[in-house]
């Protein structure tokens, strides 16, 4: 038996869409070394505490290059990004537990919810 | 987007992330062969092809035929660039990596690569008809292939034309302004072969 908020880890693994999150629930704050920003909060389905880390890296090949900036097409680092991560991503349960059912390659390792935060 | 296409796009960028120095290096390799060929392109032109291909054009001619020549050469690097930024993007900045942020860079860089296609093939095409265009105003204003002209010059002038005939006594010349001239050697103080007529000398 678990308490209200606390983190059910029988709940089984499940990819459900756990809707809108209210904005004060989650905190989003750079990582200590640097490397990118970490959201951090409840799961709505779960109520597991999850840490996501959205690292500074390069997405792939391409975007920008030197003459797009001259022509002003670049912007200041960061605008082109679009909003932040916490209320730009959809976020999914990274509780670290593994849930009944969790796939065993998943990336995500948690109860497989996943929700967007608004404010 | 579905909470299944979601998942799909947050996965990728995780993967992303174990994959950041070899897409760096297929990166470079592709970019180190578009520039070495085009290093290659430029030696071959200038080093080996030189530039006396238009010496015998006139003035106008060889200005006009010289500069779309250049625009030509402009027009051809400028879309093998664009064709291996296409292939092979450039080099750029960070963002912070999440599915929703790749895939709007994404999106947006299928936009960026369509165009840079397009922009790479309209600059060869162009490229290709310019170069064209040169070579069809070095073969209109190229003086006929009735040989090099000589030019005459006597006490009182200039007289440049096709050579007929020389004998002991004359030499005979069809120039384009005089007709036929017939010169007597004691008149001609030096007779040698010229580039073509009209030109500065």
């Amino acid at each position: 038996m678990t308490r209200p908020g606390q983190h059910e880890h029988g709940v089984p693994y499940a990819e459900v869409d756990a809707g809108d999150v209210d904005a004060s629930l989650f905190t989003q704050e750079p990582a200590p070394d640097g490397r990118g920003v970490i959201v951090s909060g409840r799961c709505p389905r779960c109520h597991g505490t999850t840490r996501t880390l959205f690292p500074w890296a390069r997405p792939g090949t391409g975007s920008k290059g030197a003459l797009g900036r001259l022509l002003g097409r670049g912007t200041a680092s960061g605008a082109e990004d679009g909003p932040e991560p916490l209320l730009a991503e959809v976020h999914l349960c990274e509780c670290g537990h593994a849930h009944p059912q969790c796939p065993p390659d998943t990336l995500y390792v948690g109860c497989g919810a996943s929700w967007r935060i608004r404010r | 987007m579905s909470t299944r296409s979601d998942r799909r796009w947050a996965e990728l960028a995780r993967e992303l992330e174990f994959t950041r120095l070899p897409e760096l290096r297929r990166q470079a390799e592709g970019w180190r062969t578009g520039l070495t060929g085009l290093t290659a392109l430029f030696a071959v032109l200038v080093l080996l092809k030189g530039r006396d291909d238009l010496s015998d054009l006139s003035e106008a001619a060889r200005a006009t035929a010289t500069g779309l020549l250049f625009t030509a050469f402009v027009l051809l690097v400028a879309g093998s660039l664009l064709a291996v930024r296409a292939a092979h993007g450039t080099v750029e900045r960070e963002i912070l990596l999440g599915g929703q942020a790749l895939r709007r860079w994404t999106e947006r860089e299928v936009t960026r690569v369509t165009r840079a296609l397009v922009r790479a093939r309209l600059c060869c095409v162009l490229g290709v008809v310019l170069v064209v265009g040169a070579l069809l105003v070095a073969w209109v204003t190229t003086p006929g292939s009735g040989g090099r002209p000589v030019i005459v010059k006597t006490g009182t002038g200039v007289v440049c034309g096709d050579l007929i005939r020389a004998d002991r006594h004359h030499v005979e010349i069809r120039s384009g302004t005089n007709g036929e001239v017939s010169l007597p050697w004691t008149a001609i103080a030096s007779l040698e072969p010229g580039a073509a007529c009209g030109k500065a000398p």
